[in-house]
């Protein structure tokens, strides 16, 4: 028998896995990685929720949860990445990494682009990316609001020029 | 074709997440949950037992030096206790549900806190634990002459000093290889945000 915990948990689950599943990719490259930041969000949000108390809305706190997690998780990997790095390229990449289709290749440019932001436009890109107000931007991000809107404009133009290279001539 | 940012939404939101085993998570946390509870509890019984059993067997009443030893050790066990406390059973993190900004200042607090813990109250703690050996030495080797005491004592501190100075040198190697670039990395973020608001 399911408690009223659990039924939250899962409702969570259900409503924000995608969201939560795209901020992974865009902090960490690796898919297993990706899969470990996941899970881990996941166990936060668990030991967290009993805590929650409505005081903020469920998706900016499950937001600052992830993103704060993001950040620790990805600052942790670099180390692991670095040794990594130092393989040869060809060891690298298993068969299933390689974008086939062009919508493939689309995404993980994207990643790509991403990936090579700063955190913090990190944070705002991937929350960009799913509609969130400048309002709840703010919120998750600890800046200000203005403060967010000039970043914005900037992120646009980088994520565009990295997706678009013969238009901006990159 | 260009790409214009709400194409990059759209190619961005198509992404969906594979679907995993929930009931088999939420298990193991259970799992985990009671561990940590079995855990707390048992280091809040056996400090205060092993304290009790030390008192009880060791014939305090009969020397002020066994006394102070035997206080001296309480001391530093109930101090072991409390950093424990601290730092490994209090595992939930109010920070991480806070803004970003509040959570790295937090983080890179509870990471400095991490080398202070190791750097000084290790050897605070080497000290009670020499002294209070040393008392006790000093009182059970009685009987042997001064010389033979003396370099009990000696090769009893210089051992501890040393082997605790091992350790904390080791700790503090390997905070600088793992915690080090962590705090830099944190303050280099923080540092970035106030920069970027100063000069918006």
């Amino acid at each position: 028998m399911k408690n009223q915990k659990e039924r939250v948990f899962e409702e969570i689950y259900s409503s924000h896995k995608d969201r939560i599943y795209r901020l992974c990719k865009g902090f960490v490259k690796d898919e297993d990685q990706a899969k470990d930041l996941f899970q881990e969000i996941l166990i936060k949000i668990w030991r967290h929720l009993d805590a929650f108390r409505e005081e903020s809305q469920i998706s900016t706190w499950i937001y600052r949860i992830a993103y704060n997690t993001a950040i620790t998780f990805s600052t942790k990997e670099k180390k692991q990445e670095e040794r990594k790095s130092e393989m040869p390229a060809e060891f690298q990449w298993s068969d299933s990494d390689y974008p086939h289709s062009e919508m493939d290749q689309q995404i993980q440019l994207l990643y790509q682009a991403i990936n090579e932001l700063p955190e913090l436009d990190r944070i705002i890109a991937t929350l960009l990316l799913e509609n969130s107000s400048y309002r709840a931007i703010a919120e998750i991000s600890g800046i200000s609001e203005n403060y967010v809107a000039v970043k914005v404009n900037r992120i646009k133009t980088s994520l565009s020029k990295k997706l678009n290279p013969q238009t901006h001539g990159n | 074709m260009e790409t214009n940012f709400s194409d990059i939404q759209q190619l961005w939101q198509s992404q969906k997440a594979q679907e995993m085993d929930l009931s088999t998570l939420i298990e193991g946390l259970r799992k985990t949950e009671s561990k940590q509870r079995r855990e707390q509890l048992f280091m809040l019984i056996i400090t205060p037992l092993t304290i009790g059993f030390l008192f009880w067997v060791m014939p305090w009443q009969e020397s002020a030096g066994i006394t102070t030893s035997l206080f001296l050790i309480a001391l530093a066990m109930i101090g072991v206790l409390i950093l424990s406390i601290r730092s490994k059973v209090k595992t939930l993190d109010i920070s991480e549900t806070s803004d970003n900004e509040l959570y790295l200042k937090t983080q890179i607090r509870k990471l400095k806190a991490r080398y202070i813990i190791a750097g000084k109250h290790m050897y605070v703690y080497t000290i009670l634990l020499v002294i209070a050996l040393n008392i006790s030495y000093f009182i059970l080797l009685e009987p042997l002459e001064s010389w033979v005491r003396i370099l009990i004592h000696t090769i009893l501190t210089a051992a501890i000093f040393g082997f605790m100075h091992w350790q904390i040198k080791r700790k503090l190697k390997k905070y600088d290889r793992e915690l080090k670039p962590m705090i830099e990395k944190m303050e280099g973020m923080l540092e970035a945000k106030r920069a970027g608001e100063r000069s918006k």
